[in-house]
């Protein structure tokens, strides 16, 4: 308890950062995974061929070793970039991918019927998806939408991978340091620590995600 | 910047004892997480007190924790109780807990869409309780549920990768190990990249063609399994675990 009051400044920095991480991510994989999701249903072969690549590639890639490509490639290629940064990159790489995939599965369940009469009323194929698809699709990708959030703020934790200064790190250092300073071993309490407030940011989601797809059903 | 093919031949017998690493710990905790996971689904579907509850709050504990964290927890926390377990053993008990977690999902999906009549019909017939477990929740529930459990099974294998943490001599551990030696990152990363790839496409394609196999509602094979005009459709979304 004296350990947690002592380093709640260093802790809560830690938690801030996965926060951040988490929005950051969350934000740039949301604009991403619905520009990708709506390309993937287009009819340009080459178009949908791409994009269904992407997110094939990125599902198909372990996190740790996107995380790693770009953490070690960026710099290679002349891109340098600090380790939050790449964590971010390669997060929202993973998000958009599975988020796309979320909106294409949305969006190919609204009946075609819906698109012809849009079209036929003069509507642009643009104005099309915007106001006629895409409110509907919301409705039926947003589930999946926020379990896949709940997914992200856990992946957040292998930012510590590349060195990334977050909630997991933070304690991990905090472990360190009594470990040193005092010879006691406080892995467990501050392990124990770190599942509570994951639990703490994810459980409501998955809650809210199980909620809605009953009412959708 | 050059790809050096020749480094990557040379270093490719490595990262396949890596890779074999690789598909031992994923088979294990899949297998196990099998196990669990029908296990925990039987326990809620039959509403069994107690062990119910139990199962419904270690689900929710995994699910919404991050697997890094399990995995640190197991290694690093538990010698506190006087438990040290080896890399490799926490490597596939954290796996294996994590797959078991989403395959009770998974699997409960499947095991709450068995009709009620068919339970009762066993009943009626004098089955006892064990008995319609085996003949009838189990393997109507595992057909329905097996598209969303492959998914948490390939989420498993590339999970694995996370044991290069506690340093578990896996494919993607070799590899980075590889790299602190020879600094060639670009053509080890590309290459594990492109095995996991490989891997991965590969047994969901795998268990694409099992789940074929599988489905009750598959046209080319009418006749074939339990579809007696009582299972119509089931609307089951199959979601990614990772």
């Amino acid at each position: 308890m004296e350990v947690l009051s002592r380093n709640s400044s260093f802790l809560l920095d830690g938690l801030i950062n996965t926060i951040l991480l988490s929005l950051s991510c969350l934000g740039i994989a949301l604009v991403l995974g619905v520009l990708v999701g709506v390309l993937q249903t287009s009819r340009h072969a080459i178009v949908s061929m791409l994009t269904r690549g992407y997110s094939e590639l990125f599902r198909g890639l372990p996190i740790v070793i996107t995380l790693f490509l770009v953490f070690f490639l960026l710099p290679e290629a002349g891109i340098s970039v600090n380790n939050y940064v790449s964590a971010m990159i390669a997060l929202s790489l993973w998000s958009s991918a599975n988020i796309s995939v979320a909106v294409r599965g949305a969006i190919e369940s609204i009946p075609p019927t819906q698109t012809e009469a849009s079209l036929a009323l003069g509507l642009s194929p643009i104005q099309t998806m915007r106001y006629v698809i895409l409110p509907q699709a919301v409705r039926r990708m947003l589930p999946s939408v926020i379990g896949l959030m709940s997914n992200l703020i856990q992946s957040t934790s292998l930012s510590v991978l590349v060195g990334n200064r977050d909630f997991l790190k933070s304690a991990q250092l905090v472990i360190e340091r009594v470990e040193l300073m005092q010879g006691l071993s406080i892995a467990m309490q501050m392990y124990t620590l770190v599942l509570a407030v994951y639990f703490i940011l994810c459980y409501p989601l998955s809650i809210l995600a199980k909620r809605m797809e009953r009412s959708y059903r | 910047m050059s790809f050096d093919f020749a480094y990557v031949i040379h270093t490719l017998p490595l990262l396949l004892a890596g890779l074999k690493m690789t598909v031992i710990i994923s088979a294990i905790s899949i297998l196990i997480s099998l196990v669990i996971g029908m296990g925990g689904a039987v326990v809620r579907t039959l509403k069994i007190p107690v062990l119910s509850q139990i199962v419904a709050v270690y689900v929710d504990l995994i699910r919404n924790t991050p697997l890094l964290v399990h995995v640190f927890f197991l290694y690093f926390g538990l010698p506190a109780f006087g438990i040290k377990l080896s890399a490799v053993a926490v490597g596939i008990i954290a796996l294996s807990l994590w797959g078991g977690a989403f395959a009770a999902e998974n699997f409960r999906g499947g095991t709450d869409a068995v009709p009620h009549a068919l339970i009762e019909s066993g009943q009626s017939l004098g089955l006892s309780t064990p008995q319609i477990v085996r003949h009838i929740i189990i393997p109507l529930g595992f057909r329905i549920s097996f598209p969303a459990f492959s998914n948490t099974a390939v989420s498993v294998i590339k999970n694995s990768a996370y044991m290069t943490s506690i340093g578990v001599a896996e494919m993607t551990f070799n590899a980075m190990d590889r790299i602190a030696y020879d600094f060639k990152t670009y053509e080890m990363l590309l290459t594990i990249a492109f095995i996991y790839l490989l891997l991965v496409w590969g047994t969901s394609y795998v268990f694409g063609r099992i789940q074929r196999r599988l489905d009750f509602n598959n046209k080319t094979r009418k006749g074939r399994g339990l579809n007696g005009g009582i299972i119509k459709k089931f609307k089951l979304s199959p979601r990614r675990a990772d």
